[in-house]
């Protein structure tokens, strides 16, 4: 697998997505930040997902109860917990949920946590849009070759 | 008188004719009257009479005229000649009479010859003369004074005077003059400065006297001036003031004062700037030469200043010498002298002429200029050590790391009661370790040391390798070789060893960065000293992107950079330092790609 | 064959570190190879023998990022803990997505590295074990007939001998006896542990 394949993304256009008839698609965008969240959540819709955006980690767990998303893309530093605990919670509800976190000014041990944690990437803001679709486009069941 | 017939046959020849002519009356009459006559006058005779039989026009009847006549030994006379027709007589008879005029022409003669003597001397005169009636008309004007005013003699002779040639605003106070003239109350010879109009219409400024002219009966009829052309005068005068005024402002603007000093004690005078630039009031006048080294030249430039002094007047007749003044007010001027020394026509005392030069402002601006430069080559400096910052990192990373393993090695094996040798070798290493990293943290602290630039005299081939432990990270972080080639036998340089390792690290980077643009390059960067005939030269060669035509020329420009992280200094200032060090810093392409950038440094003498 | 045991590969172009880092693995019982490059160390490279590797990330020639890829490329499965003087987050998460047990960073806590390549080399034993199993069932597989395999696919799909002998238009009894058959080819003891040998059989590695 390759880190940065070279993807042909149109990412303004919505994609024409044939995703199976009843496929998960939900993917939920957790960061305090509602700018990021904005612009993370309109690459996702137009990736195809549907998506939910939440401001803290609790806000987020609250909802697995409920619903399981497909993926999940929050920051690293939330309000009231960090990413790595989020991922260790979700963990905690014996769900394995694809987490890609996001970051500013991280340092390399966090990354590392994060990874062995079982993040699927971690990601330095703002150039998050290209890893977004390397990760989530195969999750939702799309070939990068459709994007 | 002579009777003469109508074919010119003289008839009467009176006695006053014989003793004019030289002829009895019986030797002359019936001949033609026209052998009293000279050539051509006797020819025009007979045509003038054969005229007169056929038209009955006269030529010369009644008209007194003046004719040249012969006597009867050839000699010939001018004579007044009137001719009349006798009355009645047919055929026609005609009688002449003829007086001799030599003496009265010679009269004529001597004063005509006088007059013009005298016009000659009114003309030669190199002044105006003038003479105006009571009315103010000229009635006499010489060549200069036509020559001044433009005109010919006939334009002004019986013109208005003061119509003719007075500029308007001045013509009031001109007729008024002549007034005053005309009634006695002028001064008899008084001078005065007045404009003339010229017939161009240029106002020439005219210095007149004045006489009165009375007629024999005593009064004053007119005046006679003279006036001389003074224009020219006046304007060099103004402009002499005027340059010396220029001449005041030009030494004040430059802070240069003049001076010319007679010693041992004849009269000095020192320029207004002089006392400025020294702090000294006008009004007590210049030091005696003999003192002024005492009273302002600085107490540690004093016996330099009388040395060269002395040198000056007993050997080189010349000073150029920077000192340093010192005010009363305790102010201290950094002055240059110029001097020449030069002994006086009688051999009695030597004149020194000179200048002073306050260069206080410059020296200061010289200085900042100075500091500006060390300033911005040792920002270079910190922001190439920035640039390399990863690769020295990393360098002194590698030692710490080594170290750490060592020590906690150790502990595990001190723990688990290993031998003292085992230990003891760690610990061996540790100190290696801790000197490595040391090493490179002591050179780099050498390197962004902001500090006064210095020549010392410098082995190339060393410093190069020295610099290796700076440069080399780099290279390596970024996957590259870098090579070492050095001559054998490099003369010693004089240099600043820490700049020219900053021109050096500069090139490195560039070739570094250079590579990393083509990422197919061979990933070598070379360094190579080479001994030319009148320089050593150090090149950096890189097999990479090479330098883009386009952008050649603004290469060594400051703050022209390819680079986004680059401040563009790197190369303007490497160019200064070399420059300073009086060598070349210049970059031909490399054969087969990318760019060898190089420098000459000129080598010590006997280095 | 003797087997050697698990080995630690250090792979450091600074020797001061290589050297020190032997002392270290040493002093704690571990068997160390060290290589001043990757290629060197590739060249000496045997899929066969246990051990992890300790791989500096920036080296001259091949980094180890490179040699990372290269392992992965011959689908070797040693595990790999990374160090490095300067790395970045970008490189340690590429590091960690290509499966880097760790990425330390230069200096290190000598326990922490300790921690970790004993880690490394448990997921070692663990792919061997794993790998050897696979082995195992994946030889039994090839010891069974075609038609067994067929019985055995149906089987693992879960589905009752009576379905399967419609599909394979046998008799009920012809299937139990080719089911009882493969169970004993297999040495399965039960229908799930099949399931799980032919699950673990035709996962790749």
């Amino acid at each position: 697998m390759g880190r940065a394949p070279a993807l042909r993304v149109r990412l303004m256009s919505a994609c024409p997505v044939d995703t199976p008839p009843g496929a998960a698609r939900l993917v939920c965008v957790v960061d305090a930040d509602p700018e990021v969240r904005r612009k993370v959540q309109t690459l996702l819709t137009a990736l195809g997902a549907e998506t939910r955006g939440y401001a803290t980690a609790r806000e987020f767990l609250a909802t697995l109860a409920t619903e399981v998303p497909v993926c999940v893309v929050a920051d690293a530093r939330l309000p009231d917990l960090s990413g790595l605990e989020l991922l260790e919670q979700v963990r905690a509800r014996g769900l394995k949920i694809p987490t890609i976190l996001l970051s500013t000014d991280a340092e390399i041990t966090a990354a590392v946590t994060a990874m062995r944690a079982g993040a699927i990437d971690f990601i330095e803001k703002p150039y998050i849009d290209r890893a977004l679709v390397t990760h989530v486009a195969p999750i939702l069941g799309l070939d990068d070759r459709h994007c | 008188m002579i009777v003469i017939d109508d074919q010119g046959r003289i008839e009467t020849f009176s006695r006053s004719a014989e003793r004019l002519f030289g002829y009895r009356a019986h030797e002359i009459l019936g001949q033609n009257v026209s052998v009293l006559m000279p050539e051509p006058h006797r020819s025009n005779h007979d045509s003038f009479l054969r005229a007169y039989q056929t038209t009955g026009q006269a030529r010369i009847i009644g008209i007194g005229r003046e004719v040249v006549a012969m006597r009867r030994d050839g000699t010939l006379f001018p004579a007044e000649l009137a001719v009349g027709k006798v009355a009645g007589s047919v055929p026609a008879r005609f009688v002449g009479f003829v007086h001799d005029i030599t003496v009265r022409k010679a009269a004529d003669e001597a004063l005509r010859r006088e007059r013009d003597r005298a016009q000659l001397y009114l003309d030669l005169a190199e002044v105006m003369l003038l003479a105006l009636d009571a009315a103010g008309r000229i009635s006499l004007i010489n060549r200069k004074g036509c020559e001044i005013l433009g005109y010919t003699e006939p334009e002004l002779i019986g013109r208005d005077w003061f119509e003719q040639c007075v500029p308007q605003s001045q013509r009031a106070a001109g007729r008024a003059s002549l007034r005053a003239a005309l009634a006695g109350e002028a001064d008899p010879a008084s001078y005065a400065e007045d404009g003339v109009l010229t017939s161009k219409g240029d106002i020439k400024l005219i210095a007149w006297r004045t006489t009165p002219v009375s007629d024999e009966l005593g009064r004053l009829v007119g005046v006679l001036r003279s006036g001389e052309d003074v224009t020219d005068r006046r304007r060099a005068e103004q402009e002499l003031q005027k340059s010396e005024s220029l001449l005041k402002v030009a030494q004040a603007i430059a802070n240069l004062g003049t001076y010319e000093v007679h010693t041992p004690d004849g009269p000095s005078h020192w320029s207004e700037q002089v006392y400025r630039i020294v702090g000294r009031d006008p009004a007590e006048g210049p030091v005696p030469p003999g003192d002024f080294a005492q009273q302002f030249v600085h107490a540690d430039d004093r016996a330099q200043y009388i040395r060269e002094f002395q040198r000056a007047i007993h050997e080189t007749g010349r000073l150029d010498l920077e000192y340093r003044l010192v005010r009363r007010d305790g102010t201290t001027r950094h002055v240059h002298s110029l001097a020449q020394m030069q002994t006086s026509a009688d051999g009695q005392s030597l004149i020194i002429t000179g200048t002073i030069h306050d260069i206080t402002d410059r020296r200061l601006v010289d200085e900042e200029t100075r500091q500006g430069q060390e300033r911005l080559t040792h920002v270079a400096r910190l922001s190439i050590m920035g640039e390399m910052a990863t690769g020295l990192a990393h360098e002194i990373n590698q030692p710490l790391t080594a170290i750490a393993t060592y020590a906690q090695a150790a502990l595990r094996m001190a723990a688990a009661g290993a031998e003292v040798a085992e230990i003891t070798d760690a610990l061996t290493q540790i100190t290696a370790q801790a000197l490595r990293a040391g090493e490179v943290i002591r050179r780099l602290r050498a390197f962004v040391k902001n500090r006064a630039a210095r020549t010392e005299s410098v082995d190339l081939n060393r410093l190069i390798e020295d610099l290796r432990l700076l440069a080399e990270p780099d290279a390596r972080v970024n996957d590259m070789r870098l090579t070492l080639d050095l001559a054998a036998a490099v003369p010693t340089v004089a240099a600043d060893p820490i700049q020219i390792q900053q021109v050096l690290l500069n090139l490195v980077r560039n070739a570094i960065d250079a590579t990393l643009e083509a990422p197919t390059a061979p990933r070598e960067i070379l360094v190579r000293t080479r001994v030319g005939p009148e320089a050593v030269e150090v090149e950096v060669v890189d097999r990479g992107s090479g330098v883009d035509p386009a952008i050649a020329e603004h290469l060594f420009n400051p703050f022209f950079t390819t680079k986004a992280a680059g401040t563009g200094l790197g190369l303007a200032i490497s160019r200064s330092i070399i420059r300073a060090h009086r060598g070349k810093l210049g970059h031909r392409p490399t054969p087969g790609g990318g760019t060898t950038f190089y420098f000459t440094l000129p080598p010590l003498p006997g280095g | 064959m003797k087997e050697k045991p698990a080995t630690v590969f250090v792979v450091d172009d600074d020797d001061a570190v290589r050297t020190s880092l032997r002392l270290l693995l040493k002093s704690v019982g571990l068997p160390v190879e060290t290589f001043a490059s990757a290629q060197e160390f590739l060249d000496a490279f045997d899929a066969e023998r246990a051990g992890c590797l300790v791989l500096d990330i920036r080296m001259p020639g091949m980094s180890g990022l490179e040699l990372q890829q290269r392992l992965n490329e011959i689908h070797a499965i040693i595990p790999i803990v990374f160090i490095t003087g300067h790395g970045d987050v970008p490189m340690a998460v590429e590091a960690m997505q290509h499966g880097a047990v760790d990425f330390i960073q230069k200096p290190f806590r000598d326990q922490d590295l300790i921690d970790r390549i004993n880690q490394a080399l448990e997921k070692d034993r663990e792919n061997r074990a794993g790998l050897k199993e696979r082995d195992a069932i994946r030889r039994r597989m090839q010891q069974l007939t075609p038609r067994e395999r067929e019985v055995l696919n149906l089987v693992t799909q879960g589905k009752a001998n009576k379905v399967i002998a419609g599909d394979l238009n046998v008799s009920q009894r012809t299937v139990e006896i080719h089911r009882a058959r493969v169970m004993e080819k297999m040495g399965a003891s039960s229908l799930a542990y099949l399931v799980r040998m032919v699950i673990e059989a035709e996962r790749v590695s």
